[in-house]
């Protein structure tokens, strides 16, 4: 294994844990790990601004803001996500 | 108790975002408060010089923490905590730890390869006096032979010379801790690499221990 892959792998996890993270559900040694992880890669701590920013401005939406396409369109890709 | 606090760039917290209250003239910073039900989850935290590598960031504070309610690998938790004093690390000193560790690791690899019977490759890479030769040295050892377990070693030395010439220092000082663990098979040595590199900073910084 190579420092980067395993850089890579931890890259991974971070991204599986951040909705734990902003909600507060890690654990304490989770939640250490993750800033520590945090600490030492600018793009994970890019990746959790983006996030923080994309959840501050979409609290910043009411429905009647969205053009009234745009909720059925999106119910269209969650289905067809959904349905893999 | 006396610990230490990395934070960005005008005292704020990495994470949260947090301005922290900075010391004025000879008073430190007011303290900052956490209600006791917010306890561990949220809370102060800092650490002890063992694990200051871990953190690298902008500014490192000291600071004086309230009852500690919990340890980690790596953390202290407290219910409150003041600034007391922003050391002398700069970015020159960063760079500094990032030579440091980087050379202590091409040190360790050239005793492994010695050992393992291949000297020529070990004196190549002891006569390396920059970060970028050790790269360039250490990646040609690396790359004849991806399965051979100690060129794997000369790797991590080179995308650790990579990364400290590159000024990302939390990331050399990381990859030169893998490879105390991955060079011995135990997570111990990782750990002893972590508290050498801390210790260096305290050392270099004259830091209250």
């Amino acid at each position: 294994m190579t420092p980067e892959s395993a850089r890579d792998l931890a890259c991974q996890e971070l991204v599986e844990l951040v909705t734990d993270y902003l909600e507060q559900t890690l654990s304490h040694d989770e939640r250490t790990r993750f800033e520590q992880h945090l600490a030492m890669c600018g793009g994970c701590r890019e990746y959790l601004r983006e996030i923080r920013s994309t959840i501050n401005l979409s609290r910043k939406l009411s429905q009647g803001a969205l053009a009234s396409k745009v909720p059925d369109d999106l119910l269209t890709l969650f289905r067809k996500w959904k349905a893999g | 108790m006396i610990a230490f606090k990395f934070l960005a760039r005008g005292a704020v917290g990495p994470f949260t975002g947090f301005a922290w209250p900075t010391p004025m003239a000879s008073s430190p910073g007011g303290w900052v408060e956490v209600p006791p039900e917010a306890l561990p989850d949220r809370g102060i935290h800092a650490c002890l010089a063992d694990h200051l590598s871990f953190w690298v960031d902008d500014e490192l504070w000291i600071v004086e923490l309230g009852e500690v309610v919990q340890r980690s690998s790596g953390q202290l938790i407290s219910s409150r905590g003041r600034l007391l004093k922003r050391t002398a690390w700069a970015r020159e000193v960063a760079n500094e730890l990032g030579k440091a560790c980087t050379f202590r690791a091409r040190d360790a690899a050239a005793q492994l390869l010695r050992r393992n019977g291949r000297v020529q490759e070990a004196n190549q890479l002891l006569g390396c006096s920059d970060l970028v030769e050790l790269k360039k040295v250490a990646r040609a050892i690396s790359e004849p032979c991806k399965t051979d377990s100690l060129a794997n070693i000369a790797g991590y030395v080179a995308d650790a010379a990579t990364f400290a010439n590159l000024g990302d220092v939390g990331t050399a000082a990381f990859i030169v801790a893998e490879l105390a663990r991955v060079s011995t098979g135990t997570i111990e040595a990782s750990a002893s690499e972590r508290a050498w590199q801390g210790r260096w900073i305290a050392e270099r910084l004259k830091l209250p221990l």
